[in-house]
């Protein structure tokens, strides 16, 4: 009898033993679209702290809500704001007192420090901070003359990667992911780090991978361990399967900024607490967030 | 007709994109960049390319106020990812950008990061996305939802996107070789920059706006040409694909 392939589904609970104090972390997706949002609240829950986070490029609510809960030590990332919903209350406030380093990054710069992470080279080169004050300011980025041609140009140092979090529409036993919408930078950082930690919406069959592979954006060897997890991104969206929760990230934002504004000290700490603390698994927090009734309501036809 | 300030401000920045250009949106009200790319696709640039970060030349029921949104690019011709998005930009393959900014000061410097001291800033913007297009693209859009003296400074605290730097020559000597900015557009008047000067100069008043509604909320003095023309309202067939076809949810009337 042939010897069985190892599947690499696991839990949530699982996947966040592999996160340990002081690491870095890859965060995939862009602003409310496909942010690993299950994930990000299981980290919150068993209070990993002093993290560093790779974000996006461009992120809102998984690095607002680290940094809300006091779990971060540093940032990278080129935006972190709720777009038309307004700033990211908890960075914005931890940034002001000092209580984060955040590294001030374009969307190049992030991209590039993903992509020589992943070449396993020690930089990339940019050209596109030129004249601006981002190497003013960031440790991460150098000038330099390169060995061809007249022009300098600016390097990014790799990425510090341990471990990746991406959440994808579907994946396989074997850890092959598929994404149904744009993949944004999410192939890039799976290669980057040796962790790789990816919540799916749902499971299909390997034999349907087979029949498909043009559809796998990360193939299951890069991959450490899949979670599947309906709605594991909201509040945020999973591109074809569900919008973001527009009505949620209102009231975390209006949260938020009663904590940016030291009105009411317990709001946030009143957010963690019921979506978070209290909920012992995600479909219960699905259940405080509405429930069916709620997220059926996020479904946009296609 | 009566039409609203972002209507105005939708109409004008269409109005200058040329057909074959390339480009996508950013920004904080997303919704008025990718009105006005769709606008002049359906007037005068047919073959205007959408690079938007999830997908290319999305086929749109109605625009939203985000940048990512999947109700954008369920109907499109590529998906995107930011690999495409580096390598595209870096190389110098896009025509333009759009971005709001928290200030803006007379060259067209844009800040989205700090007001204040870096180490110790009164406030701590989001940052950007994606100020590579004010460096490698060939030209970039300013639209600022307000037009007051918080946006508009003499000086930028930081420099998130680079406009003319220090002034004249300051591109060419930071080793940059593409024009920069090329309008600002406001709820109250249209900008361009001075050719000599490279400072920011009033193009035109929207209807209705006096020059001291513009320039007393400016924290600097703007260049002021010898007429002052009001800008060219929107027509009744941009308002018509406007309210129709592109915003049918009216999102550019909040």
């Amino acid at each position: 009898m042939a010897v069985a392939r190892t599947s690499k589904v696991g839990t949530l609970e699982a996947a966040a033993e592999l996160i340990k104090d002081g690491m870095g972390i890859a965060i995939g997706g862009m602003l409310a679209q496909n942010a690993p949002c299950a994930m990000v609240r299981q980290i919150v829950k068993k209070g990993v702290k002093d993290l560093s986070t790779f974000a996006a490029p461009p992120v809102g609510y998984p690095v607002d809500l680290l940094v809300g809960a006091g779990l971060v030590k540093k940032t990278h990332h080129a935006y972190c704001g709720f777009e038309y919903l307004g700033f990211a209350p908890n960075f914005r406030k931890a940034v002001e007192q000092g209580e984060v380093d955040a590294v001030v990054c374009d969307e190049a710069i992030v991209a590039g420090g993903f992509m020589a992470a992943a070449e396993g080279m020690p930089y990339h080169p940019l050209r596109s901070p030129k004249g601006t004050d981002y190497i003013n300011i960031n440790p991460l980025l150098k000038e330099y003359t390169p060995p061809w041609g007249e022009e300098k140009l600016v390097a990014v140092k790799a990425f510090d990667i341990d471990v990746a979090l991406i959440h994808a529409q579907e994946a396989d036993e074997y850890g092959n992911i598929r994404f149904l919408g744009s993949y944004w930078l999410d192939p890039t950082m799976a290669r980057a780090t040796d962790t790789v930690i990816v919540t799916v919406d749902r499971l299909v069959s390997n034999s349907r991978v087979l029949s498909e592979p043009y559809l796998t954006a990360i193939p299951g060897v890069f991959v450490t361990m899949v979670v599947e997890l309906p709605y594991g991104a909201h509040p945020c969206a999973s591109h074809m399967i569900h919008m973001q929760d527009e009505d949620h990230l209102i009231e975390y934002v209006r949260l938020g900024r009663q904590n940016l504004k030291n009105e009411d000290p317990e709001a946030f700490p009143g957010y963690l607490k019921k979506h978070i603390y209290e909920p012992e698994t995600h479909l219960d927090y699905l259940e405080v967030v509405g429930g069916l009734k709620r997220l059926s309501q996020l479904t946009v036809p296609v | 007709m009566d039409y609203s300030p972002y209507e105005q401000m939708v109409v004008v920045l269409a109005r200058d994109l040329g057909d074959w250009e390339r480009g996508h949106v950013g920004g904080v009200r997303a919704e008025i960049p990718w009105a006005a790319c769709l606008l002049a696709q359906k007037m005068q640039a047919p073959n205007l390319q959408i690079m938007a970060p999830p997908g290319m030349q999305p086929q749109v029921s109605a625009i939203v106020h985000d940048v990512g949104d999947y109700r954008l690019t369920r109907r499109c011709e590529a998906l995107r990812n930011f690999g495409d998005i580096f390598r595209d930009s870096e190389r110098g393959g896009l025509d333009w950008f759009f971005y709001s900014g928290l200030q803006i000061d007379k060259y067209g410097n844009f800040n989205l990061h700090f007001v204040g001291d870096w180490e110790k800033p009164t406030l701590r913007g989001p940052g950007l996305v994606f100020a590579a297009a004010t460096t490698t693209g060939k030209h970039f859009y300013l639209y600022p939802i307000h037009h007051d003296k918080r946006v508009f400074v003499e000086k930028v605290d930081f420099i998130s996107g680079a406009g003319h730097l220090d002034g004249p020559g300051g591109r060419e000597r930071a080793g940059i070789t593409t024009e920069g900015p090329r309008l600002c557009v406001t709820p109250r008047c249209v900008f361009d920059f001075d050719p000599e000067s490279k400072v920011m100069r009033v193009k035109s008043l929207h209807r209705g706006i006096t020059l001291d509604e513009v320039v007393g909320n400016m924290g600097f003095s703007p260049v002021l040409p010898g007429k002052l023309p009001t800008t060219e309202p929107p027509t009744t067939e941009e308002l018509r694909l406007l309210r129709e076809e592109i915003d049918p949810n009216s999102i550019l009337r909040p």
